[in-house]
């Protein structure tokens, strides 16, 4: 994928003047712009989103550069527009990728088998990864995560109860709970 | 916006302009950016569970799982799921068995279980000591002869990149660009000897024309090549240099760059075999 270098200090105040003459206005507009955007890359399943963000502000910068007279969008969707053309750049890149830059950490390490010394081992980094989490919260995951797709429903529905949230909510505050274990766990594997 | 059309929308299901309304939509407003994440979660265990239909599956694989991110995702959540498993059978979570997670005997059951050799390696300490100075002084002619070869192959023409199609590339980024330190894993398919590095270089390199470049590991310099050629390239310019597979074992590398007679003036390009 073409990326495009760093903006200069006048092409991004050539952006933020485009988003609002009011230079405080403008700043919290390009934040929530960005914000958005990040949020816009992780719904696509982009690990580097930050990258792909800044690239889109780079493209936006760059071409209100050569332009007489501004878009006349809103912001938002026309940031949208370019940051929809950077994910499908970013798709088309890992396609053609001959050596791939994903790590297949969780099926196996190198050979991609699964024996049981390498899930062992995932097990034992989980172990110290899980005695970690504070707070009760390494019970959840347990609960949670039940194997047992009969019983999983009615414990997710007794833990959502005894946290006194939704099961909804439950979802998500097991999904940030998710993420840390599995940072965790990669780091643990590299040094395994 | 209901959970049906985010289901959808997951699954690639919705036309173009009904995906783009939602995105629009939910990438604004954070209540419904949770609202589709909760709509993930359950499709994802869902596919996990096995209870999609035939076509949802296919969805589900050819559109849904179609980034790094969320493979890794979806492997990880199966790992938990079979953690959950063979933890909750064996004991149930106490404060005692947390503590233990960090104790000295779990650290080196961590340790030596996972890599058995490593006990064999200790034990056999002096042998291999006396063994690595014998190899050591072997693979330093065999790493010379090898080193003259590729500066020899290095100082050819790398203008035309259709060459290098079977051969595996990796493009690496400066160390100062964010998210620059790029994991290569070296694929057990590769049939060439080489792999093809690119390595970007930053504007205030870019109107030079050649440079000194240093392949690195754990401090120490394995590769040396001199003034090899800067490449034009569609962001300004760049390095190419072919580099034998077998000296790119597993670990942390980086490359440097400088200009010739000037290793104050150093690009450094950090990277991570697997």
């Amino acid at each position: 994928m073409k990326t495009h270098p760093s903006l200069s200090k006048a092409d991004f105040d050539k952006l933020l003047g485009w988003l609002s003459p009011d230079q405080d206005d403008a700043g919290r507009k390009y934040l929530v712009i960005r914000e958005g955007l990040v949020r816009y890359f992780r719904l696509k399943g982009c690990y580097e989103s930050q990258s792909l963000v800044d690239e889109t502000i780079n493209r936006v910068a760059i071409k209100l550069k050569t332009l007489e007279d501004p878009p006349d969008l809103k912001p938002i969707t026309y940031f949208y527009g370019f940051a929809k053309n950077i994910f499908f750049e970013f798709l088309a890149e890992l396609k053609k990728s001959p050596v791939q830059f994903e790590p297949g950490f969780f099926r196996g390490l190198v050979t991609g088998t699964d024996d049981d010394r390498d899930k062992e081992t995932r097990f034992l980094c989980l172990d110290d990864c899980m005695a970690k989490l504070k707070n009760g919260e390494a019970e959840m995951v347990l609960t949670y995560f039940t194997k047992d797709r009969s019983e999983k429903f009615e414990a997710r529905r007794l833990l959502a109860k005894k946290l006194n949230i939704t099961v909804g909510n439950l979802h998500i505050k097991i999904h940030r709970v998710k993420n840390v274990l599995r940072a965790c766990v990669e780091k643990c594997l590299e040094k395994v | 916006m209901d959970t049906e059309k985010f289901r959808k929308y997951l699954l690639g299901d919705l036309s173009t302009e009904e995906s783009e309304e939602l995105e629009q939509v939910v990438i604004f407003d954070e209540e419904m950016s949770e609202s589709l994440l909760e709509a993930e979660i359950v499709l994802v265990e869902d596919h996990l569970d096995g209870t999609l239909s035939a076509d949802e599956e296919l969805q589900f694989t050819t559109n849904y799982l179609v980034t790094p991110e969320r493979r890794k995702n979806e492997e990880f959540v199966t790992l938990l799921a079979e953690y959950s498993g063979a933890r909750s059978a064996a004991r149930p979570v106490t404060e005692d068995r947390v503590k233990k997670g960090t104790s000295f005997i779990h650290q080196v059951r961590l340790a030596f279980f996972a890599r058995p050799a490593r006990l064999y390696a200790v034990s056999l300490l002096i042998l291999i000591f006396a063994m690595a100075t014998y190899f050591w002084f072997r693979h330093d002619g065999e790493l010379g002869k090898l080193q003259a070869e590729y500066a020899a192959l290095n100082g050819q023409d790398f203008t035309d990149l259709g060459q290098f199609k079977d051969i595996g590339t990796v493009n690496v980024l400066p160390g100062k660009v964010r998210g620059s330190d790029s994991t290569v894993r070296i694929g057990e398919n590769t049939s060439s000897d080489n792999i093809f590095v690119r390595l970007a270089l930053p504007i205030e390199f870019r109107s030079h024309d050649y440079y000194d470049v240093q392949l690195i590991k754990e401090k120490k310099t394995i590769f040396k090549f001199e003034s090899l050629r800067a490449y034009p390239n569609d962001g300004g310019k760049e390095l190419r240099i072919i580099l034998p597979l077998k000296l790119l074992v597993k670990g942390a590398y980086r490359i440097d760059a400088s200009l010739p007679d000037k290793t104050d003036s150093t690009v450094t390009y950090p990277f991570t075999v697997q």
